[in-house]
């Protein structure tokens, strides 16, 4: 049963139990008034009685007015005795044979004090006779009734008085039994599951988190022990629960090369994860509830005074700083964490520093190699850049500075079209495509100059590709290879000229008949290649020696050039071997004219380091009209015609003129 | 448990009887019984068990009055006797062998001299040289008297007719008799049988009435006991009769074979209690006197009534019923 419930009854059987003993009390005291009350009147009526008694027979005997008086007085006094019980409560009321004797008193008195009036006669003596015993009978009645009375009252008032000593005890002893009960019960439902629950609850303080009460019972205080056992198990799980992820915390936290501290408000360490007391060498003891200035010291402190303050303020500190730690010198990345509270003030920070020295040693050492790296590029005398695959410059040396005029920061991120302009580019996009297709290109680009003067550079396009295949940019190189080119081309010249006569050599000249032939099948001309070769010339080389001898070719050179015109081209093949080519002839008879002319010419004396020497050529003369052959069918004509000259004599030129036939 | 120890006890008696001579213990009690209302107090003991469970052994036997009861007893044909005062009062002149246990009832009204209208009496004084049916020597006969000298009639001018209980009504109605003293429920019956035709004298109310239960006095000192337990028997009836009056009325109606308005019309004239007051021996005083100047007994002296009160069974039971005092 509720707590509750058993208070209020035993409040409701309190207060019953009260109002039920005053009840009675009030009752039995009431009844014992009453009775008492009744006893008197009883006492009374048998006292009038006796006087009645006395007084009826005085009055038989005297029949005195007096007595006559007094009897009617007491006879009155007995029947307001009787009546006063209708009005006031009698405990029992008087008898009915009371009653009806009292009744009888008056009729019969009053007969007797008529009898008194009438002459005396037998007949009146016995009525007075019959009438005296009736009356005698009846006080003796009414006295006997009335003490009956007063008896049965009495018993009333006895049985009230013993009532009353009973209430008197057994209320105070109900009360202490109720008291007793109650003391009891309370005890039982009340203080002894109180206790224990009191118990459970100061061993779930000591840390017993598995206390329990395990009440069943249906009160309030089971209710409230159930409660309570719920509140322990919720309570035991969270910090298990607890437990366990500060377990997994304090795992991660000590086991991550980080350094993870709290620190007051007052600066002073909370918490420092088992990394920080590693680095630092220090362990708890000398770590919580120290200041951070007592744990670093004095210099490390101020290396981070500010950011600690800062962070105390409310602002998040992210820095990088390098510092000497007892284990040794890193470079720690510091973030401090201002802890705010609900209320928004800051309880304390949460401190987290990673050691960036590897990161920072690397960064170091990259920034160097860029440093290096740049050095070398832009000194070097090539032109870097790299392009996205949209044409996006997104590197370039210094180098672009000097050649093209740009300032290489600015250039940065803008496309190629943009910087180079459009006619520069317009020359430079097919290549850019195809590199950005993914070709590696390497090609010649003349540029010009500020000042005009050719510039040769050799481009290379590397493209980048990306793992899927795409190409991510193309590397870019320019090379100025102006001064090699004008080597190159001096060389090419060099190889197209003879270098002792400065003819064109053979190459040239092959390249001139080719181009030769060609203008005079389009121009229908004619057309002559002569054959000349200086005769005996090895007899030459032999007698006066080949510096002679190369004199000797020099001036022949010299004398083939000024006999032929400008748009003809004499060459030297080879050795002593030259060659004429005559364009735009109209017939052999020019070709014939000239050879004889340059024969003419070389006959005169050759005059070398004073020595006057003799000095003469063979030539033999092709000539084709405006349907030449091949060079091969050409050179072989006149290689013929020379043949036929050398045989006639030497000294002489001779003429072939080609077809088909021949 | 209180019937175990009972039989234990009857079980004893006859050992208890050993020790006393002329032992009777087994014969049971015989108990003239008048039947009264008066009577009710024996007849509820007699309906409820209560004499067996007090542990004596009752036989009762009825008559139609008390002076009968009383002569049944005095013929040795019972022990025990009902009667009122009057029937103790004249036998006392002859004989002293019986004395008073107990008054058991009392009544004011039980005794009505109804006369008939039709025989010119409807006051008092017309009963003058009337014929008046009365049993003689019973409590009718003093009421008879009384009413007479008290309405102012000298009870010599009037003829008594010697009736029993049981003649009145016929007589009455027959014209035998002009009036009649009758109790309850021989007046109810008369007065129910003559109607309109019915006079009943009013009379002072001043008759107090007594019933009493008589003992033979051979009993005495022998069965001391058994007498205590009849009266204990009797004083449970009345209480029983306090405490279930309905039940009780229907009792006496059948005992009497009455009708049911029968005991509404007469409860109120009978009160039942256990006494011997000493206005018995008042009463039997003033009409033993009564008795001698009416000359209905030979003797010029009165008996000494205390001789016929035994109070030890009832004073043993209830000390303040007696008043009677030594």
């Amino acid at each position: 049963m509720r707590i509750r419930t058993q208070m209020l009854l035993a409040l409701a059987l309190a207060i019953v139990l009260s109002v039920c003993a005053f009840g009675a009390m009030m009752k039995v005291a009431r009844q014992e008034a009453d009775a008492e009350a009744t006893v008197i009147t009883a006492n009374r009526i048998a006292r009038e009685a006796a006087g009645l008694l006395v007084l009826t027979q005085e009055y038989a005997r005297y029949a005195s007015d007096r007595a006559a008086h007094q009897w009617h007085a007491r006879q009155q006094a007995i029947e307001s005795a009787i009546a006063s019980c209708g009005n006031s409560p009698c405990v029992k009321p008087p008898p009915a044979d009371l009653r009806h004797s009292v009744d009888a008193l008056k009729p019969l008195f009053q007969l007797l004090e008529n009898d008194a009036k009438q002459p005396d006669s037998p007949l009146k003596a016995r009525r007075q006779d019959i009438l005296i015993n009736q009356l005698l009978s009846n006080l003796q009645a009414i006295n006997d009734q009335a003490y009956e009375w007063s008896n049965e009252v009495r018993s009333v008032h006895d049985a009230a008085d013993g009532q009353s000593r009973i209430v008197s005890v057994a209320v105070p002893a109900l009360l202490v039994l109720l008291i007793g009960g109650l003391a009891v019960l309370i005890s039982r439902t009340v203080l002894k599951p109180l206790a224990m629950l009191h118990a459970a609850t100061r061993r779930m303080r000591a840390g017993e988190l598995a206390t329990r009460t395990h009440s069943t019972s249906a009160n309030e205080i089971g209710d409230l022990s159930r409660e309570f056992d719920a509140m322990a198990e919720a309570l035991q799980h969270e910090m298990e629960e607890r437990r366990r992820s500060q377990s997994m915390l304090g795992a991660v936290t000590d086991n991550l090369p980080t350094l993870i501290t709290y620190i007051d408000g007052e600066l002073r360490f909370r918490y420092c994860n088992a990394t920080y007391r590693e680095w630092f060498h220090v362990n708890d003891e000398q770590l919580i509830g120290h200041t951070v200035r007592e744990v670093l010291g004095e210099e490390l402190f101020e290396q981070r005074r500010e950011h600690l303050e800062r962070a105390l303020a409310g602002e998040r500190q992210d820095f990088e700083q390098e510092s000497e730690l007892p284990s040794g010198k890193r470079w720690l990345h510091m973030v401090y964490v201002p802890d705010r509270d609900a209320q928004g003030r800051i309880a304390g920070l949460y401190g987290v520093a990673f050691d960036i020295s590897t990161r920072k040693a690397a960064e170091q050492e990259r920034a160097a190699g860029e440093h290096r790296l740049r050095t070398i590029t832009d000194n070097l005398p090539v032109l870097i850049a790299y392009v996205d695959a949209q044409e996006r410059i997104l590197f370039v040396n210094s180098t672009v500075q000097p050649w093209m005029k740009l300032d290489p920061k600015v250039i940065i991120g803008q496309s190629l079209a943009e910087v180079m302009g459009s006619f520069l580019y317009t020359r430079f996009r097919p290549f850019i495509q195809r590199a950005l297709q993914g070709e590696r290109l390497q090609f010649d680009m003349p540029l010009k100059a500020d000042n005009d003067q050719p510039r040769y550079t050799q481009v290379t396009y590397i493209p980048e590709r990306r793992a899927d295949g795409g190409v991510a940019g193309v590397y870019m190189m320019v090379t100025d290879v102006t001064a090699l080119k004008l080597v190159e081309i001096q060389l090419i010249e060099a190889a197209r000229l003879d270098s002792l006569t400065g003819l064109p050599n053979r190459r040239q000249f092959d390249e001139k008949l080719r181009e030769a032939i060609d203008r005079s099948h389009r121009a229908k001309l004619g057309l002559s290649l002569l054959f000349l070769d200086i005769d005996h010339f090895k007899s030459i080389n032999d007698r006066f020696g080949h510096g002679v001898g190369d004199q000797v070719l020099k001036e022949f050179g010299r004398r083939l050039r000024d006999a032929v015109r400008s748009t003809d081209t004499v060459a030297r093949l080879a050795g002593d071997e030259f060659v004429v080519l005559l364009e735009h002839l109209h017939d052999p008879a020019e070709a014939e004219a000239l050879a004889a002319k340059i024969v003419r010419s070389v006959r005169e004396n050759f005059h070398i380091e004073g020595t006057p020497l003799i000095v003469t050529t063979s030539v033999g003369v092709a000539y084709a009209d405006g349907n030449a052959p091949s060079p091969e069918r050409l050179v072989e004509c006149a290689d013929k015609a020379l043949y036929e000259a050398k045989a006639q004599g030497r000294n002489r030129h001779q003429l072939r003129v080609w077809s088909e036939a021949a | 448990m209180i019937k175990r120890w009972i039989r234990f006890f009857a079980a004893l008696l006859p050992l208890a009887c050993l020790a006393a001579p002329a032992c009777a213990a087994d014969e049971p009690l015989r108990i003239a019984l008048s039947r009264t209302p008066l009577s009710l107090p024996i007849m509820a003991a007699q309906r409820k068990g209560y004499f067996e469970q007090e542990g004596v052994k009752v036989e009762v036997i009825e008559h139609l009055s008390g002076v009968r009861c009383m002569q049944a007893m005095l013929d040795d044909k019972a022990d025990l006797a009902t009667a009122t005062e009057l029937p103790v009062m004249f036998n006392a002149f002859a004989r002293d062998d019986y004395a008073v246990l107990s008054t058991i009832a009392t009544s004011r009204g039980d005794l009505k001299l109804i006369a008939r209208a039709s025989a010119g009496v409807d006051s008092p004084e017309k009963l003058n040289g009337k014929r008046i049916g009365i049993t003689v020597a019973s409590a009718a006969h003093y009421y008879m008297d009384l009413t007479l000298l008290a309405g102012g009639v000298d009870p010599a001018g009037v003829t008594v007719v010697p009736l029993q209980a049981e003649e009145m009504q016929p007589l009455l109605t027959t014209g035998k008799v002009d009036a009649v003293v009758a109790w309850e429920p021989f007046a109810d019956k008369i007065l129910v049988a003559l109607k309109a035709d019915a006079v009943v004298i009013p009379n002072l109310g001043a008759y107090n009435e007594t019933f009493n239960l008589i003992a033979a006095k051979r009993l005495f000192g022998k069965r001391d006991d058994d007498l205590r337990r009849v009266l204990k028997a009797l004083d449970r009836a009345m209480e029983y009769i306090r405490r279930e009056p309905a039940e009780a009325q229907a009792l006496l109606r059948q005992r009497l074979h009455v009708e049911a308005d029968f005991t509404q019309r007469v409860w109120s004239n009978f009160a039942y209690r256990l006494s011997l007051e000493q206005s018995l021996l008042a009463t039997l005083d003033a009409e033993a006197r009564w008795a001698i100047s009416s000359r209905h007994v030979t003797a010029t002296k009165a008996p000494n009534f205390l001789g016929y009160i035994h109070d030890g069974p009832l004073k043993s039971l209830r000390p303040n019923a007696v008043s009677a005092a030594r």
